[in-house]
């Protein structure tokens, strides 16, 4: 079993017209045994910007303090808050600095940047950014994922209606994939706020 | 005789090249550079796959089955754009197939021949269930030599109803209400899921009836969907639809060629 699936774990991401979706399961294990069942691979970097850490989740861990560590540095030199473009940058460039040993884990940013134009984008271990203008997915679940979000997602949802295609898509994902499940956890982030909602899946 | 280190005063000529000869061959055949992991990759495999996917859903009163009509090499390389992956065995039964396509084509023949002596035998077509256990055995005999291929059986059952077998290489049998094999198994399982086993939903939300056009139309979504993602997926829907009491159908439509 490869190490980018001993943790197990989903985060996938969708775009919206001035809004973005992203959602996460809660299962974290070890190998087959499950080992805690509330751990959101989702995490507020910013207001509107958040990250999502899938694969081996002790590298996941450290990743996102060095990410956080960055975030805060670069708002403290800058004085302004991190667009979701900037910290993909940022992201990938941490990435690629450990090229030779790098950490297993997949990042994936969504966000709005300051004109709350929807922006998300994943990356695979050593930084190499897709940033598509549909969903994107990361971990364990990527396949399920990408099938049913294909037909899922349209141009221009608005933010009920993206949450329903993200959470709708995670679930479906979530019945098949035994290394991710308990729960998910959806954000959907809009210009003037976000919005938090755990859902119950597959509890097995 | 000089003292030379390394030849063997004593050894003739024509036996020192012969033993020469014998050393240039055998290291011709096994040179030292090649590791031994180097020399498994190279061992010769009896199988490959040759991509590609099939769905199949069943009804109250009916049964389609669909799948891509490409065929791949090594995943990259179109062998051709219209490989038939589902086979009709006789007026009710319909198999559906992934996999290695060699083995596919000799079980294919297994099948029709065997189907081929019990209409001798008995006078009448097989049902789909017994097909479904015959092709179970049949799988399984091959237990330490499996025919490399998911396998699917769809059809009208004794009863009239829509029937959906889904096989794993060593003839694993399962009755479905729906399923999917082949490579892009992973993203439209999820899907026919979703939309026809109302997994995701609330028990309280009203479920949309299964009707033939839905099932048609969702298999055709599945396809697009699929295809838009896996690459060995593409270039034609094959669709074959089995009716309880009318001949079956089979259509071809346009998908994604790149």
């Amino acid at each position: 079993m490869s190490i980018m699936s001993y943790t197990g774990g989903t985060v996938v991401a969708m775009a919206g017209d001035e809004c973005v979706c992203i959602a996460s399961d809660l299962r974290i294990g070890e190998q087959m045994t499950t080992i805690a069942t509330d751990e959101k691979k989702v995490h507020k970097v910013s207001d509107k910007v958040y990250v999502g850490l899938a694969g081996f989740q002790s590298d996941a861990k450290t990743m996102l303090e060095k990410i956080l560590f960055r975030k805060n540095l670069y708002e403290l030199r800058e004085n302004r808050k991190v667009r979701p473009q900037i910290l993909s940058e940022m992201i990938s460039n941490l990435c690629y600095q450990h090229r030779f040993g790098s950490y297993f884990t997949e990042p994936l940013v969504a966000g709005l940047d300051d004109q709350n134009k929807p922006y998300i984008c994943c990356m695979d271990t050593i930084g190499c950014v897709s940033a598509p203008r549909d969903f994107v997915a990361i971990g364990t679940g990527q396949e399920y994922l990408l099938g049913v979000c294909e037909n899922f997602w349209q141009e221009n949802m608005k933010p009920e209606e993206l949450f329903e295609a993200t959470a709708q898509s995670i679930l479906s994902c979530l019945e098949r994939d035994a290394a991710s499940g308990w729960g998910a956890v959806v954000y959907t982030i809009t210009k003037d706020k976000v919005n938090v909602s755990t859902i119950k899946s597959r509890m097995d | 005789m000089s003292n030379f280190t390394g030849i063997t005063a004593t050894m003739n000529p024509l036996a020192e090249m012969a033993q020469f000869k014998q050393n240039m061959r055998e290291v011709a055949a096994s040179p030292e550079w090649r590791t031994s992991k180097l020399i498994e990759r190279q061992r010769w495999n009896p199988y490959s796959m040759e991509g590609g996917s099939t769905a199949a859903i069943s009804g109250d009163n009916f049964a389609i089955v669909a799948s891509d009509t490409r065929m791949t090499q090594n995943d990259i390389n179109i062998l051709t754009r219209d490989a038939e992956k589902i086979h009709v065995l006789n007026d009710s039964i319909i198999l559906s197939t992934s996999g290695f396509y060699g083995d596919v084509i000799q079980l294919r023949k297994v099948l029709q021949s065997r189907l081929h002596k019990y209409r001798f035998d008995y006078r009448a077509d097989m049902s789909a269930d017994l097909c479904a256990e015959l092709l179970s055995r049949n799988l399984y005999y091959r237990r330490f030599f499996p025919y490399y291929t998911g396998a699917m059986l769809a059809g009208i059952d004794e009863n009239g109803k829509g029937a959906v077998f889904s096989y794993d290489p060593i003839g694993c049998i399962e009755r479905l209400g729906y399923s999917a094999s082949g490579a892009a198994e992973p993203m439209i399982i999820p899907f026919l899921d979703c939309q026809i086993g109302h997994v995701t939903v609330a028990e309280d939300y009203e479920k949309p009836p299964l009707t033939i056009e839905r099932a048609i139309s969702l298999m055709k979504d599945a396809f697009r969907g699929a295809a838009e993602r896996e690459i060995s997926t593409g270039d034609k829907i094959h669709l074959v639809i089995a009716e309880a009491g009318k001949p079956i159908v089979q259509k071809f439509l346009p998908l994604r060629e790149d």
